[in-house]
Formats: C-alpha cells, structure tokens, sequence
C-alpha cells in the first residue's frame, strides 16, 4: 500500500519532467535492466573464450556486437562491464551522499570551529587534480571493486556537502526554523525535520549529477589500468587494450565508449530534468528575455 | 583600498600554506606508508638480498622514522631539492620541468579551443534564451560534458588519423624533423580532445553571466535607444560576462591537469600528466610524490593569482 503509494509519486514526478528528463530515465531502466538480466539471458559467459571466433565484427552471427581478441562475446562483455560500472557509479554515490550531506548540515547548521573545518577540506579536496589523486590512492591500495568505490567516494562527497552546507544555512534563518526552536526543539529535531526534509531535493539532484561523475571518473581510472582488473570487465577497462587493435577492430574501442558516454549523458540530463522540476525559478530565468 | 588586498593576499596565502602542509604530508605518508613502501621497487630486481635491501634502505634514508624522513623531504622541498628518481637518479625537479612545456603546450591550446567554444555557445544561450537553439546548445553541452576523455581521442585518432591519415596519432612531434606546421599537426588531435570536453564548462558560466547583465537596466536602456544587438553585446555584455570568469579559470586548472593526464596517455603526449603516471607504474615514488606537491602548488598559485587579478579587475568588489 505505502509503497504503491511512492512508485505512484515517482511516476507523477517522472511524468512532470521536461521530455529530455523522461527519455533519460526511461534510458537508465532500460540500461539497468540489460545490465543486470542480459548476462543471464545471453549464451555466453563473459570469460567465455573461443579462439575459432576472434575479432568478430559487429553483427556477426550469434555475436550482435562481435567478438574480442580471443574470442569473448562483446555485447556480454559490454553488459557485464555495465554491471560493475553502474555499481561503482550508484555505491560511490549513496557513499558520498550520505557522508556530503551530514558535512554539510553539520557545517551549515553551526557556525565557528566545525564549520571552518569542514569548509576547508572541502577547499583543500577541490583544489586537487581529481585524477591525480585518484591514481595515487589506487596505486598504493590493492586494486579491486571495494577499493575504486572508496576511491571514487572520496573525490566526489564534496559537491552534495556544498549544496547541503548553502541550503542549511538559509533554512536555518527560516521564520519557521526559529519558531520550533522557540518551541524548545532541539538540534536533532530541526535539523532532521525540519531542514534535511527541505534539503532533500537539491541532494537527490546532486547525486543524480554524481553518479554521473562518478561512472565516468571509474572508467578513467579503470581504462588507465589502476581500477577493475581484468578478467573482470568495467566499461573503462574494456578500452584498456583495445587501442592497440584501434587500427583493424575500432570498434572494440568505440562499443564500450559509447555505453558510457550514453549513459553518463542520460544521468546528467535526468539531472539537469529534475533540477528544472524542482526549481522552476531557474527554467524561469531562462525563459526570460 | 590597496591594504584590504594585502590583507585579502596574505590571509589566503596563509590558508593554501595550510593546505600545502597537509596535501604534503598526505600524499607522503600514502606513498611511504604503504606495502613495500619505496623499497617495493628495489626488492623486486633478481639477486635482491635482504642484506643489499637494508643497505639501500640505509643509504637512502628509508630506515630513519617516517616522521624524520617526512621532515627532511619537506625542508629538501623549500630549499629546491625535490630527491633523485629511482629510476635514472635524475633530480625530480629538472625532470618536472622539462615535461611541463609540453603540457603547458597542450593546455593553452586547449583552453583556446574550450574557451573560444564556450563563448560561442554561452552567448547563443543567453541572447536566445528559451528558443529552440538555447536547448540544442545546452543539449550539446551535457553530451560534451558527458563523454570520456581516453574515448573522444581514440575516436579521433581512428577517424582522423588511422582511416584519413590527415593527422599523426600521437607523439610531440616527428622525430627528425620538428617545424612548426609538424608540431601543430601533432598538437591538434590532442588539444581538439581536451578542449571539446571543457567546453561546457564555460559555455555554462558564460550563458549565466551573460543572461544576467543581459537583464540589467542599462542593457534595457541601450536597447530601447536603439543601440545595436552587436555593439550591446562586445561593448557592455562581454566586459561584464568575462569578468566573473577570471577566478573560475584558477578553480578550472585542476580540472584540465585531470584531463591531460587522460589526454597525455592516449597520445603518447610527453607532458606532467604522463611523467606521473609512468612513474606509478615503475614505484618511482620521488617523481610521484613531486609531481603532486608541483600540481598543488601550481592550482594554489593560480586561484591565488585569479582571485588578486579579479579583484584588481573588478571595481565593485573594492571597497
């Protein structure tokens, strides 16, 4: 019943978004489900090696995408990848979501010490070249799912820790906000009932653009050799070595990519949907003039 | 007026010591602390004794307490002496220095190319907001936004190097003979693939701060006097647009260090980005550890200094 009443609400919501937003999200289902239900379907393993069928080219019999250099069917390769992408890209996100959003209550909500602390490792982890920092940590740790999700989680809880921080702050001086606190409620209660409930759109929004990132900085350091190794399959990894057969079978290169620019493209759409959904000011002050 | 920047320069050169102390002393301890630590790459080599690995270790200082050696790294850092690489016993500075020309070449002509199309899309949105163009731009903006740095090269590099021949898959230059049109050719593939990706970057800021003073009386007031939509545009909406800009270009140089390095391996291009990851992959932690206090360094300096320039720019923000 309850929660009949929550998939009835998000498809109100999906239902309202600008048709961009909905073409994306009905994308992410659909990519999701592939993801998750395709190995299973498909005949294949993905560590299933046949030497008689190498390099394949797309639409190949039995092979819709073809075959890798020793045989590996690449639409199974491509929809395992996915898996354990959209896996670092959804963990790293709820991770860095759950840990950016208490900084910043925390940060917004008092002023002085915590605040100046929190502020300033947010700086301090901004001013870094993402990417840098990411490969010396996967450098020194030992290399694996669990390791590049840490990883990714903390080169990305900064940006829903800002939003929350700014959001908090002007709740916090809210007419209402002062009237519980007249009331005698206390910290616990404002912040949980009265500002994490007005600060949940914008966070929704931000991790909605992190997962986003996310996918993406997997896939760097995964491509560079420093994140999901093989036999595993990461949409990053599967481009590890197809550049050196880019010459005779580009699309080993390009099937992969593809799959992530799409789907990194669909999550910052969906996004962008909902930050119009719920902020109608700033589609308004687009439309203006 | 001149000693509220003074103030405002040594408050945050005070701040982004503080941040160099720590990002210091992070980045040692990760590459110091780990397994093997330093040695790893010593003990690897056929014939090692443990023995030999105690001398080396003791040679190079590695049995001192960690917090000694931390110590005297850093002090060896202020006065120049960045260490030697373990690999060819360069000094790691002169090593950083002759692959930042490269990267330095590639990240202006990128910026360019990011900039010049940010430009072009950002002002588009905000001179047609809302029309059909304004969401093709912003469409391509997150598509832009959205693709992977190692795959746009490698695309480029099939299609116009590996079917067309039209440009050089990767390299500074040919080996022999270096003119200027060999160095261009070999430089486009590389900056068209950084710079394709940063161009939603500034489109985004340019569209916004351009669609603000775009709103402004003054714009209002040019317009009804019958002031052309070209000379409104060069002469009061650019200035105003472009000012906000020059702090984000400090906060961006992070962002384009992250994506020369993607953008370097690809095209075998001998910059930072590459000199860093090469010396991952061989445990030259020297080098490892220099390119990431160069890098802080580098971002620190330039926010600083487009921060100073901002306010040196922009009248409105002294008071």
């Amino acid at each position: 019943m309850k929660s009949a009443e929550i998939i009835l609400s998000i498809w109100a919501h999906l239902r309202s978004l600008r048709p961009r937003g909905r073409v994306a999200a009905y994308y992410i289902v659909f990519v999701v489900i592939a993801c998750v239900a395709g190995p299973w379907v498909l005949p294949y393993g993905h560590a299933h090696i046949d030497l008689h069928h190498r390099f394949l080219s797309p639409i190949s019999a039995g092979h819709p995408l073809g075959t890798d250099e020793i045989g590996r069917d690449l639409l199974t390769r491509v929809l395992m990848g996915g898996r354990v992408s959209l896996l670092v890209g959804l963990a790293s996100t709820i991770l860095s979501t759950v840990i950016g959003t208490t900084l910043g209550l925390v940060a917004g909500y008092n002023s002085g010490a915590a605040r100046f602390l929190i502020t300033t490792i947010i700086d301090a982890t901004l001013c870094f070249p993402v990417v840098f920092l990411m490969l010396t940590l996967a450098a020194v740790l030992s290399p694996g799912v669990g390791t590049i999700i840490g990883i990714v989680t903390l080169v990305s809880w900064m940006e829903a820790a800002r939003v929350v921080q700014a959001q908090t702050r002007v709740i916090r001086k809210m007419d209402y906000v002062t009237a519980v606190v007249a009331m005698g409620a206390t910290d616990r209660y404002v912040l949980m009932r009265e500002v994490l409930p007005n600060v949940a759109p914008a966070v929704i929004v931000s991790a909605t653009l992190t997962i986003a990132r996310a996918i993406l900085l997997e896939s760097y350091v995964s491509y560079l050799g420093y994140g999901v190794q093989p036999p595993d399959a990461s949409w990053g990894n599967l481009l590890n070595n197809a550049q050196e057969y880019l010459e005779s079978d580009p699309w080993l290169a390009i099937i992969p990519g593809v799959a992530i620019a799409l789907t990194v493209t669909m999550f910052n759409l969906l996004g962008e949907s909902l930050q119009d959904a719920i902020d109608p000011s700033i589609q308004a002050k687009g439309r203006r003039s | 007026m001149a000693e509220g920047m003074l103030a405002f320069a040594a408050r945050r050169a005070g701040v982004n010591a503080l941040l160099l102390l720590l990002v210091s002393l992070t980045g040692f301890m990760l590459l110091h602390a780990t397994p093997g630590g330093p040695l790893a790459q010593f003990s690897l080599s056929p014939g090692m004794t443990s023995e030999r690995l105690n001398q080396i270790a003791h040679s190079m200082g590695l049995d001192q307490p960690l917090w000694l050696q931390y110590v005297k790294w850093l002090g060896g850092l202020l006065k120049g002496d960045w260490g030697h690489s373990y690999r060819d016993h360069a000094p790691v500075l002169s090593i950083i220095i002759s692959h930042l020309g490269a990267t330095v070449e590639l990240g202006l002509a990128s910026l360019v190319i990011s900039f010049l199309g940010g430009l072009a899309m950002g002002l588009i949105g905000a001179l047609r907001a809302g029309e059909a163009i304004d969401a093709l731009c912003s469409l391509v903006g997150v598509i832009l936004l959205s693709l992977p740095t190692f795959w746009l090269g490698l695309v480029f590099i099939y299609f116009l190097s590996v079917r067309t021949g039209w440009f050089p898959a990767g390299g500074l230059m040919s080996p022999g003979h270096a003119s200027a049109t060999d160095r261009l050719r070999h430089l486009a593939l590389p900056a068209m693939t950084l710079g394709l990706v940063s161009i939603p970057v500034w489109g985004a800021y340019i569209r916004s701060f351009a669609g603000d003073t775009l709103n402004q009386d003054h714009i209002r007031t040019a317009r009804a006097l019958g002031v052309p939509g070209w000379r409104i545009v060069l002469r009061r909406v650019l200035p105003a647009a472009l000012l906000p800009l020059i702090p984000i270009a400090g906060v961006y140089l992070p962002t384009l260090l992250s994506g020369a390095l993607v953008t370097e391996t690809v095209f075998t291009w001998p910059g930072v980005g590459r000199l860093f990851l090469d010396s991952l992959q061989y445990r030259d932690y020297p080098v490892a550890l220099g390119v990431l206090m160069f890098s802080a360094v580098l971002v620190l300096m330039c926010s600083l200094a487009a921060e100073l320039l901002h306010h040196a720019a922009d009248p409105r923000l002294r008071t």
